[in-house]
């Protein structure tokens, strides 16, 4: 399919976003309380447009971080299905940065194949994918530093690239295309200075992320299992068992279920789960297959940096760094990888 | 788009209690009755998701191959909250499964072969319906021995089905325990040992072992040490499991999900879990 790009004004794009907002339930870049958040907005008043990420990806739109699977009625023993019709209107996700593009194309994947999992795919389909290219990064920020990563990523339906006189717009799919075709009004042509100029923001970028975190040798090591158990284990000593490194990344998707009465309906819930905790892998008699909390790093590293890659042929770590901002241990991704490459893989608090 | 209209796996179909039998101590075998035909269309090895409302979701194996009168066998240990309700449950009584899931055994592979089945206690139960399948056309298969071990006498379940293919079907049984009383009849030690004086052909044989994790590696090297190539050891394994169709994670062994790339496994596939 061949890609169309034109070429819209700052001030045209808020009249692009609310053209949108009457066709579709959009979901933005919303600042609330000094934090930027993807939420749901009414107009491009909600919006904003001078943020370098969210504080959480987009992942709780297509996967809850708790949903019901079904009720079952004891009385009569009957799966009671949610008759309730989603709304019909479509959803479009407007400024999602690479990473978080990389992020959803990976767990499309995962969700699907053989087998599909159809509460994702409820939540998913029907989802116009906005792509907001980066401009500037945050000091989390290590996304091009994964070897192989650039700051581009197909998957998406339409792209916004940020120039010093407005924004270029490219359309991959048919979606895309018919948003464009829509509002054609709103777009003036491109010029072959606007291509160079976003062409040379890229690459400064991609550099200047490679040089913040200069690991990539260490992401081929950790993929050759050259770290030792005893560097994991004395990593591990900061994880606070929280969780929260999960709950952000974009890409983890592990859950666990529960069940709640009331009265005679059984309610089963899924929520996200953590690889981290001691109760996820463990068994009966207390035997657990990942009994450290050194090997249960390393299993969540390795996942994210090679098996899921290589399983699913999608990055399973995007580099988005929002696991650094969130652990209390300073055990993220980045920080990690930093404490294997300058080989201190001592704590850096005293528990 | 509502659920009913999309393939949703996580919605359980409900099965009936039938029948129980007491078959060692804290160990039953459930006879179910199912009303969807596609949960009797299973390979030996492969497992259910089933759920005790109200107390949660575990994996079990078939314990018995093939499905007979519309009608599904699984072996369960009292162990856990979602067991010790299940024992509580009476002949009528209704609960919710899914399946099947996993790979199996490769059954056609075995053609013309000898197997050798080590089994520990319950890892029984995952290994029977094999047994009832090799037995089911015993003319295709060469020698088949089954070497079994349990804590005590009170703990070993099949006693009758083992009888039974040992009198029957030209199986050759051993059996051990721990802890011996005065009336057993078989050895006494761990099942390991019944390996060590034991004649195996390694180029015309295949292992089939379950069992608890203290067990499994004892036995893979007695194995290996009798010259059995790593491919022709197999083992089906056991993990924490939310789903059973390779999504919640739980069960993952570095780039396998136990649910859906198992749960059985060559040695080969797995021999960095038990590596000293």
């Amino acid at each position: 399919m061949k890609l169309q790009i034109k070429k819209i004004s700052r001030e045209n794009l808020f009249k692009l976003i609310d053209s949108l907002c009457s066709e579709f339930e959009v979901i933005a870049p919303v600042k609330t309380g000094g934090d930027i958040f993807f939420n749901h907005i009414k107009n491009s008043s909600d919006i904003t447009l001078d943020y370098i990420n969210a504080v959480e990806s987009p992942k709780r739109f297509f996967f809850p971080q708790i949903e019901l699977m079904f009720k079952m009625d004891l009385n009569e023993l009957k799966t009671l299905v949610d008759k309730e019709e989603r709304k019909t209107r479509k959803k479009l996700i407007f400024g999602i940065r690479t990473c978080d593009l990389k992020a959803i194309n990976g767990v499309d994947r995962f969700f699907s194949g053989e087998r599909t999992d159809s509460y994702y795919q409820k939540l998913r389909q029907n989802t116009v994918v906005v792509n907001f290219l980066c401009n500037e990064c945050a000091p989390e920020c290590f996304c091009t530093a994964i070897p192989g990563e650039t700051l581009y990523c197909d998957g998406y339906d339409l792209r916004l690239s940020g120039l010093e006189d407005g924004y270029l717009i490219e359309a991959e799919t048919e979606a895309g295309k018919e948003i464009l075709k829509k509002n054609r009004l709103l777009f003036s042509e491109t010029e072959k200075r606007d291509f160079k100029l976003r062409e040379e923001n890229v690459k400064i970028l991609e550099e200047k992320i490679k040089r913040n975190n200069p690991f990539a040798k260490t992401i081929e090591n950790l993929r050759k299992g050259k770290v030792s158990s005893k560097a994991w284990e004395n990593i591990a000593l900061s994880c606070q068992d929280c969780g929260g490194c999960c709950y952000v990344c974009p890409v983890c998707t592990c859950y666990n279920t529960i069940e709640d009465f009331e009265n005679e309906l059984i309610k089963r819930y899924r929520y996200w789960d953590s690889c981290l905790f001691s109760g996820f892998s463990r068994m009966v008699h207390a035997y657990n297959p990942i009994p450290t909390p050194g090997e249960r790093l390393k299993y969540r590293f390795m996942h994210r940096l090679k098996y899921f890659e290589e399983r699913y042929s999608s990055a399973g770590c995007t580099g988005c760094g929002r696991c650094d901002v969130v652990c209390l241990g300073d055990i993220g991704t980045g920080a990690v990888l930093m404490k294997i490459k300058n080989k201190e893989p001592k704590c850096s608090r005293s528990l | 788009m509502g659920y009913e209209k999309m393939n949703n796996e996580y919605l359980p179909i409900i099965a009936k209690i039938e029948s129980f039998k007491e078959e060692a101590r804290d160990i039953r075998t459930f006879v179910f009755s199912v009303s969807n035909e596609n949960c009797f269309a299973y390979k030996p090895g492969q497992f259910m998701m089933f759920s005790v409302f109200g107390y949660g979701e575990a994996a079990f194996a078939f314990s018995s191959f093939p499905a007979r009168d519309g009608k599904i066998e699984v072996t369960v240990a009292k162990v856990g909250k979602l067991t010790t309700q299940l024992f509580s449950m009476k002949p009528g009584d209704k609960l919710g499964i899914r399946g099947p899931f996993g790979n199996g055994f490769d059954i056609n592979a075995l053609k013309n072969r000898d197997s050798i089945i080590v089994a520990g206690g319950m890892g029984m139960g995952a290994l029977k319906p094999l047994v009832e399948a090799l037995i089911l056309e015993r003319k295709s298969f060469g020698r088949i021995d089954i070497l079994f071990g349990a804590r005590t006498p009170q703990d070993m379940p099949f006693k009758d089905d083992i009888n039974l293919w040992s009198e029957k079907n030209d199986v050759n049984i051993e059996t051990t325990v721990d802890f011996p009383d005065e009336n057993w009849k078989g050895k006494k030690g761990v099942v390991g040992l019944l390996l060590d004086n034991f004649k195996i052909n390694p180029l015309g044989t295949t292992a089939f072992v379950c069992g608890p994790n203290a067990m499994l590696s004892s036995v893979f090297s007695s194995l290996l040490k009798n010259g059995l190539d790593k491919r022709d050891i197999i083992t089906s394994l056991e993990r924490q499991m939310k789903c059973g169709i390779g999504f919640c994670g739980h069960c993952r062994i570095d780039d396998k999900y136990v649910c859906t790339d198992g749960p059985v496994f060559r040695y080969d596939e797995i021999e960095l879990l038990y590596k000293p």
